[in-house]
């Protein structure tokens, strides 16, 4: 049984039901309030028939009945509004937690996400945290109520007839000892379902976002078979924790049954020796049967948590990821700054061993002089990519250090960093949202006027003149924008971040020559007076830079100004000209 | 549209015998339930009149056979439950994801891909509750009906007058079903919309960072976050006072018994027994109240789950998304001799058009390039060659034989494809070439050699058996780019359709990709969407696109002669 300790919960708890203080307190009223009401219907029920065997007048017994319809109906108030205030509360919490949870994972570096299928994530944050989300409305105070109930039940009987109370008594410890024994039995099945659960979604939603890959390669068959296979993991799980669950409710309800003929015959003895009346054997009935309920709340509770806890694990582990990157407390100052690389080697990390793999840079330093152009050649795998995820502290370099203007980048905050160095990637990543939000990364904060004037100077009119909304047309992730189009929009995002250091992955890569002559002039505005590196393979974008470096198996094998290294056909920058001349220039 | 009605029958007909099971177990259950009424009421009247001799204490025993019964009919009821929604989950699940597996592919998603998660996820898993559901209201109402009938031999009076508000109620929530409908629609909505927005920042995560976008990110998260919790605050107080209101009208049930006994219990004929009978009756009936409350919710809720169901496929009925039939796997096509292509076109739902008017002709060994500006209908050309937008016009021959189906045809073993931004899968290298296809080894290594991704491959820790992370995330983009092309490689079909797979590789890369690719082309067809000259120059025939039509077609020289393909500034 792995459960965690109550400190856990506590915390949990603390951190975010204190801010709702009162709602929790009147939540906890409404409860109390609910379970006590609860104890006058049964009471005036007997007074009744007691009553009626002794032949009362008629209007104590109309007064008996008007009590008992006011005691029920406000009781059906009371747990309606607990309800309510409860699943506020919990809805509150659980939300906010999961913007705590989306803010932690946000800041994670890429060690923790390339490790994370978006549907493992909405596991994470959706599914886990609705789980938790019974915690903090119903569980801890459903729970409270419930013992509350029982004891005072337990009480009124054993101040009226102690045998019967203690009869009650002794049922309710057995019952309780029962749940408490069987706590935690089915966790770790809830915890493997909801792994399995996991992978299935996580598989799911892969495939979907990769259909046209799927159809293209007549995958069809084998996809359809491996949902089988993930279907079947998690139904077995499944199933094992809802069977092994459903003994903390069922174990307390057939006892139940033992009670009453206990009641009965102890209630009939006491009647027949002129002790009790029998009013008070129906109440106790009643009593007998109402107790059923909070032992079958805490139990179901305890059901409740035992999912909960494998989400409480889960999370709690989510969020006791560190990000192996320590913000600095530097802000970046307004001015262009120079960019220097120096002896920076770098290893990815295996996680689960902590080891380092082979090193994908060995000693790399050039430097970039203050608004000046880099072009960063290399065949692919040879470090490019990684030299510039350690310039945006996607990861730590493993020595030596890279700096912006007068600091190493560590000592930057990364908010800071991130706001004054943009990058235009290979892949742009559209989101099904607004063409607003996608040009401006939900940032409220740019005004239309610059949308579309972003949108003007970067060429992309005519695109924007068929979007049927304008600004608010809602775009597709897979729709009718071509890759060409989107790797605009990703200039004309970089465009309205206005940085300082700009760096281009590739990004003319998949535009034809017509519309690259239109981003070049837009480049012409967009990298004028910003410290650059372009990653390139197209003469034309190597022949704005002022420096080239070249890359080789993580080393920096040439690094030098562009028209000197061009001028020495030794070097290997004339000869890659040469070479690619022959063929991309023809 | 699917009604709740067919899709229960349909689920109920899923849940086979188990369902049966499940059923029997319940009212077993229930009905063992009646004793203990009918004993307390026997001993307790026994007592009121002095006659406790009457008392039949032999069958107060019984109470442990009931403790029994009880708690195996429980557990059957436990283990049945869940037995009994399996298949139709899995069904639905197996049969939707089919479905989309053969819609056009370009325009098979209706929403993203999270949001489609999330209804496979949350509809699908709520749907078969329902089913549970009407097994417990059965059993219930036989409870209900035969405690009616036992109470009306007691007091036939006081029984009508309990009987009346219970049916007031239920009738009366009819008019509750479009408020509950109304409010689930939202709240399900807001639910897709949060889980979409999920699947997109860790999709991209990347992105978000390095645009230092995770505070607006996050905002925005909050913001959709509010949208729901409001949407389901709004949902739980209707349910709340609904069934406030279904449990009052029990009340007030009882409170009328106690006044009608009030006149009775003068008479005699009515005593402390009978009342404890009734209570006890009603408490239990109360559940039926409650679970009539709870189904009539789950009804609208129903709808509006078929709803959703129905719009991510398409309009397919929900009762037909029971289909464990696998898809047809292509059959292979004959040897190729020529592949031809007339007035090829794709309109889009707005009327205007994506290509139109597109002939070409391909052979083996026959390399045709298509190039053009951005937006000029390249892609689109590849995708609907291979069938994969809903809406084509014109004719593909093969052989001289018209395919009406390409995207059913045009697969492996015949025709292999790598779209412009491939996806790779969260899984080895190895299983992401091959597919499902067997996995042959001197096959894999000639496609890797083919991509240039020998190299790479050597560094990799377990060579193609190495995980390649979410979304090939530890991969470069380049890596990703040779991935894919691995795979399209992987047992040489009869036609290869690349859509610009060079982007993201270096110049030294690229040219030996190239080379290589003319040496293992020589059987093959290759429709190649490209801006390299290089490529070009081995085309037997180059297309230029300009908004969605052919503007010129020739060979390299022929083109450049006329003007075209000038890369200086």
């Amino acid at each position: 049984m792995s459960l965690p300790s109550f400190d856990r919960y506590r915390s949990l708890l603390t951190m975010y039901f204190w801010p709702q203080r009162r709602q929790v307190t009147l939540l906890l009223l409404l409860i109390i309030g609910d379970n006590l009401l609860l104890l006058v219907g049964p009471k005036v029920l007997s007074q009744f028939v007691d009553a009626a065997v002794a032949g009362a007048a008629a209007s104590v017994l109309v007064w008996l009945s008007v009590w008992y319809l006011i005691a029920a109906i406000s009781q059906q108030a009371m747990t309606m509004s607990a309800t309510y205030v409860g699943e506020k509360t919990g809805w509150q919490a659980a939300n906010a937690l999961r913007s705590d949870i989306a803010k932690h994972t946000l800041d994670l570096d890429m060690s923790f996400h390339k490790k994370q299928t978006p549907g493992i994530m909405i596991e994470r944050i959706d599914g886990d945290v609705a789980s938790l989300n019974r915690f903090f409305s119903q569980m801890v105070l459903q729970i409270g109520g419930s013992i509350l109930l029982l004891t005072s039940t337990v009480s009124v009987l054993l101040w009226t007839e102690w045998r019967l109370g203690i009869l009650l008594l002794g049922y309710a410890l057995l019952a309780m000892w029962i749940l408490f024994a069987l706590r935690g039995v089915a966790v770790p099945f809830w915890e493997a379902g909801r792994e399995a659960s996991a992978q299935l979604f996580g598989f799911l939603e892969e495939r979907l976002a990769g259909l046209e890959d799927i159809r293209g390669l007549g995958a069809r068959s084998y996809v359809l078979r491996r949902l089988n296979l993930l279907m079947d993991e998690k139904n077995k799980y499944d199933t094992l924790g809802r069977v092994y669950g459903s003994l903390t409710w069922m174990i307390p309800m057939v006892l139940s049954s033992l009670l009453t003929v206990m009641i009965l015959a102890v209630g009939v003895w006491l009647y027949l020796r002129n002790e009790i009346t029998i009013g008070l054997i129906v109440m106790t009935m009643f009593y007998g049967d109402m107790i059923m309920r909070p032992i079958r709340t805490i139990s179901s509770e305890i059901d409740q948590l035992q999912q909960a806890t494998a989400g409480i694990v889960r999370i709690a582990e989510l969020l006791a990821v560190k990000s192996r990157l320590i913000d600095g407390v530097h802000e970046m100052a307004g001015v262009i700054p120079p960019v220097s690389f120096q002896n920076v080697t770098f290893a990815y990390q295996d996680d689960e061993e902590g080891l380092a793999e082979a090193p994908v840079l060995r000693d790399v330093s050039f430097h970039i002089p203050a608004g000046k152009v880099v072009g960063l050649l290399g065949r692919t795998g040879s470090g490019k990519s990684t030299l510039i995820r350690l310039l945006f502290r996607l990861y730590d370099v493993s020595s030596g250090s890279i700096k912006i203007g007068d600091y190493a980048i560590p000592e930057y905050t990364l908010a800071s960093l991130r706001t004054h160095v943009g990058l235009v990637t290979q892949d742009v990543q559209l989101f099904y949202a607004t063409v607003r939000d996608n040009l401006t990364f939900f940032n409220p904060a740019i005004r239309d006027e610059q949308l579309l004037e972003a949108l003007h100077t970067l060429g992309l009119d005519r695109w924007f003149a068929q979007q049927p909304d304008g600004l608010d047309t809602l775009l597709a992730a897979n729709g009718a924008t071509s890759a060409g189009e989107a790797q605009l929009i990703a200039l004309a995002r970089v465009y309205l971040k206005q940085p300082q250091v700009i760096i281009l992955d590739e990004a003319s890569a998949r535009i034809d020559p017509e519309t690259e002559k239109m981003v070049e002039r837009a480049l012409d505005t967009v990298l004028a007076n910003k410290t650059t590196i372009i990653i390139a393979h197209r003469l034309q974008t190597v022949r704005r830079c002022d420096y080239i470096a070249i890359l080789a198996n993580g080393s920096l094998v040439e690094f030098g100004a562009e028209s000197a290294l061009r001028a020495d056909s030794t070097t290997r920058y004339a000869q890659l000209l040469q070479h690619g001349a022959e063929q991309e220039l023809a | 549209m699917t009604t709740p009605m067919q899709l229960m029958r349909k689920m109920v007909r899923q849940g086979g015998w188990w369902y049966v099971l499940n059923l029997v177990a319940i009212v077993i259950e229930l009905l063992v339930e009646l004793l203990p009424g009918i004993l307390v009421r026997q001993v307790l009247n026994a007592l009121q009149v002095g006659q406790q001799q009457a008392i039949p204490w032999m069958l107060l025993g019984t109470f442990v056979g009931i403790a029994l019964v009880r708690f195996v009919m429980y557990w059957i009821a436990t283990y049945t439950n869940i037995k009994m929604r399996i298949p139709t989950m899995n069904a639905m699940r197996f049969s939707l994801l089919s479905r989309l597996l053969q819609l056009p592919a370009v325009t098979a998603l209706k929403g993203s891909p999270g949001e489609i998660v999330s209804r496979l996820r949350d509809d699908i898993g709520e749907l078969p509750q329902v089913v549970v559901q009407i097994n417990d209201i059965i059993a219930l109402a036989l409870f209900a009906v035969i405690s009616f009938v036992m109470m009306y031999g007691i007091a036939p009076q006081a029984t009508l007058a309990i009987a009346l508000p219970l049916v007031m109620i239920v009738v009366g929530a009819r008019f509750a079903y479009d408020k509950i409908y109304f409010y689930r629609t939202e709240r399900r909505r807001a639910t897709g919309r949060v889980i979409g927005f999920i699947a997109e920042t860790y999709g991209s995560v990347q992105a978000v960072q390095v645009a230092g976008a995770e505070k607006h990110v996050l905002r925005h998260f909050e913001a959709l976050n509010k949208v729901r919790e409001h949407a389901t605050l709004r949902e739980v107080l209707y349910d709340g006072v609904l069934g406030a209101s279904f449990h009052s009208s029990l009340t007030i049930g009882i409170a009328i018994m106690m006044l009608m006994v009030n006149q009775s219990a003068r008479v005699g004929g009515f005593g402390a027994g009978d009342v404890a009978f009734f209570v006890y009756n009603l408490g239990i009936i109360s559940e039926l109240l409650f679970e009539i409350g709870v189904f009539i919710g789950r009804q609208q809720q129903l709808k509006v789950s078929i709803q959703r169901l129905q719009h991510v496929g398409h309009g397919q009925p929900v009762s037909e998304m029971f289909s464990l039939a696998e898809p047809p796997t292509a059959t292979a096509m004959p040897p190729l001799t020529t592949v031809s292509v007339r007035g090829l076109g794709v309109q889009w739902a707005n009327g205007s058009f994506g290509v139109q008017d597109i002939d070409l002709d391909l052979a083996p060994g026959r390399l045709v390039v298509v190039t053009g500006p951005v937006g000029s209908g390249k892609t689109t050309l590849l995708r609907a060659f291979l069938g994969m937008f809903p809406d084509i016009s014109g004719s593909i021959q093969w052989n001289g034989i018209d395919i009406p189906d390409p995207a059913e045809r045009f697969v492996p073993p015949s025709v292999a494809y790598t779209s412009q931004v491939p996806r790779l899968f969260s899984d080895t290298l190895r299983e992401n070439i091959t597919q499902g296809r067997p996995s042959v080894t001197t096959h894999i290594g000639n496609a890797v050699h083919g991509a240039v991704m020998e190299f790479d491959v050597a560094q990799f820790e377990n060579g193609v058996d190495t995980l390649v992370g979410s979304r090939g995330v530890r991969l470069s983009g380049g890596q990703v780019q040779r991935a894919a092309f691995a795979r399209m490689l992987y047992e040489t079909p009869q036609v290869w359709c690349i859509d610009d797979v060079s982007s993201a590789l270096d110049i030294v890369t690229e040219q030996t990709l190239w080379s290589r690719f003319s040496d293992i082309r020589a059987t093959v067809a290759c429709l190649i969407v490209t801006h390299r000259p290089s490529v070009m120059q081995m085309a037997d025939e180059i297309i230029i696109l300009e908004h969605g039509r052919i503007a010129a077609r020739g060979s390299y020289s022929e083109l450049r002669a006329q003007g075209f393909l000038q890369t200086d500034k």
